[in-house]
């Protein structure tokens, strides 16, 4: 049984062929395809690169429905497994592309991968300090106000 | 890099952090700080902690200095955590069968202690802690100082007490009430006011002052039980109108019953109360089980005592029944097993409240007795100072032998 396939276009013009199956995890294009059958969708914020890991994602996370088999390729724990590792690969900018490409497509188990894996790196970081630096992050207080804060919130536990 | 994210999506990020970063990095900029104090962001981050909490939370009161958890707490299931207030109440009660323990409310995981002269208020989640002047307790004429209330959680000057949030305007209340022969009335305090208020409307009829109230769902329940005339009745103060109703009970008749909020809805926890296939009206049978006990603590003895009573608490995913017992030990009924096992040993933990993750700052504008942070809390003269909270997991379990006491049932107000 030949599977539909569904093309879909990088901001760089790039086109990636993917299984309908495979792209419909994402809401919005799911959406589109039904509005637009047998059209190529320019998905013109996102990069080639941001496609291809998206599109790497959804492949690997797609629930084989047809066939009738219970030949799912990955069991529960495979799959967080791969998800770390997935996360884990990609550096700090292209991970917030993903993410926001992640929330763009409207892909909640991407976003919620990505979403946690930018809060596990907050949550390593020592300080304010380097978290304002690992994210770009302009410092708005004073020192006078950054202590009277840090006086209210000591972690009790 | 964060400000492409916009504030949806870097809400979304925030809401996964552990509890410490949060409060922690609220520094970072002014944004962050507003996200992580915003109502919605507590709000939104409960959801997704009550769907993703795997352990039941328990806020337990310790001298961390006399013992240690991994010994005193044994829970084969993994499925409880403990969080510890680290007091020096437990300190004083092996003198008498005052236990020494002071009684407590809690509401959405705030903690309210009443102290002779003070209310404290303290948010383990945070640290936020506030304290109000209890004013003068009612010269009482009425209350005998007998040993039928040993055992049970009488609050000082003999208030009866409550503790709960006004469901429409979000605001955490306190409620006492008094009752002389001739006269009866109610007090609110409003946490963000700081002021005693006494109310217009008066108590439909009298409650005695052993047993604790319960907060669900906008109201405050107290539970009367006349062992003269075989009576119970239900006494229901709405937080908002600030009037009160009352409750239909069974027609059962319990005498060391207690009133709880589990899971959100009013349970009666009462002991022998004969036939269990019932059904009364909007109360149902939820559990119904034979008290056994460990050897390694006394319950079975008490459990004959007539004022023998069980406090639930909360409902483990597995279906296991937690409740703690008049020395504020920790119990648990496995629902497979139909066991009553002890979790906490020994006279060091009190149990105080079932533990939820609260962010939302309770500070009012106009409270003078507020503090921040757990270093304040030293300062405090009352014996019931609050030092700093520790949490810990425990692994191992001992072994237990069972014997059968007495039948609980757990009635429930489905509304």
């Amino acid at each position: 049984m030949s599977k539909k396939m569904i093309v879909l276009k990088s901001s760089e013009g790039v086109s990636f062929v993917v299984e309908e199956a495979v792209a419909r995890q994402s809401k919005i294009i799911s959406f589109l395809v039904e509005e637009f059958p047998d059209r190529e969708l320019p998905l013109t914020n996102m990069t080639s690169e941001i496609l291809r890991k998206t599109i790497e994602y959804c492949k690997k996370h797609v629930v084989e429905d047809d066939g009738g088999g219970d030949s799912s390729s990955s069991s529960s724990g495979d799959l967080k497994e791969w998800d770390v590792k997935f996360v884990a690969e990609i550096d700090q900018p292209r991970l917030m592309d993903l993410l926001m490409a992640a929330n763009y497509l409207d892909i909640p188990s991407l976003l919620d991968v990505t979403c946690q894996k930018v809060a596990d790196t907050i949550a390593a970081c020592n300080d304010e300090k380097e978290i304002r630096a690992t994210f770009n992050i302009e410092n708005d207080f004073t020192e006078e106000e950054v202590e009277a804060i840090r006086m209210e919130n000591q972690y009790p536990i | 890099m964060m400000k492409e994210l916009g504030l949806d999506l870097e809400e979304e990020v925030l809401l996964r952090l552990p509890l410490e970063s949060i409060l922690k990095f609220k520094t970072v900029s002014k944004q962050w700080r507003s996200l992580l104090e915003s109502r919605s962001f507590s709000e939104r981050r409960r959801i997704i902690i009550q769907k993703t909490q795997k352990k039941i939370q328990f806020v337990a009161a310790a001298l961390l200095l006399n013992i240690n958890p991994e010994v005193v707490v044994k829970d084969d299931d993994e499925e409880v955590e403990m969080i510890y207030l680290d007091c020096d109440f437990p300190k004083v009660q092996e003198e008498d069968s005052g236990f020494s323990r002071r009684p407590s409310l809690s509401c959405d995981g705030l903690v309210c202690m009443p102290v002779p002269g003070w209310i404290n208020v303290l948010n383990p989640s945070t640290g936020e802690f506030l304290r109000f002047d209890s004013g003068r307790d009612p010269k009482i004429t009425n209350v005998l100082d007998d040993v039928s209330r040993r055992g049970f959680e009488v609050f000082p000057g003999y208030w009866r007490m409550g503790f709960g949030r006004d469901i429409v305007n979000g605001s955490y209340k306190v409620a006492r009430m008094c009752f002389e022969p001739n006269y009866s009335y109610c007090e609110i305090l409003d946490i963000n006011i700081g002021v005693w208020r006494r109310l217009k409307s008066k108590p439909l009829f009298y409650v005695g002052e052993r047993l604790k109230s319960a907060f669900v769902n906008g109201s405050i329940y107290w539970l009367e039980v006349d062992c003269y005339y075989h009576t119970q009745k239900i006494l229901a103060l709405d937080l908002h109108t600030e009037k009160f109703r009352s409750v239909k009970t069974p027609p059962l008749f319990c005498k060391s019953g207690q009133i709880a909020n589990l899971e959100d809805r009013l349970v009666v926890a009462a002991k022998d109360i004969g036939e269990l296939g019932f059904k009364f009206c909007i109360w149902s049978i939820a559990y119904s089980f034979h008290l056994s006990s460990s050897t390694r603590s006394s319950f079975i003895s008490r459990c004959s005592h007539w004022w023998h009573w069980c406090m639930p608490l909360a409902v483990s995913k597995r279906g296991n029944f937690y409740f703690y017992d008049q020395e504020k030990k920790l119990h648990k009924y496995c629902s497979d097993t139909g066991l009553v096992r002890g979790v906490t040993y020994g006279g060091g933990i009190r149990i105080v409240a079932p533990f939820v993750e609260n962010l939302l700052p309770i500070r009012g504008s106009a409270s003078s007795g507020r503090t921040f942070g757990f270093r304040n809390l030293d300062e405090f003269e009352t014996s019931s100072c609050f030092r700093q909270i520790k949490s810990s997991v425990r692994k191992e379990w001992l072994g237990i032998t069972t014997t059968v006491v007495a039948v609980v049932a757990l009635v429930v107000f489905l509304k």
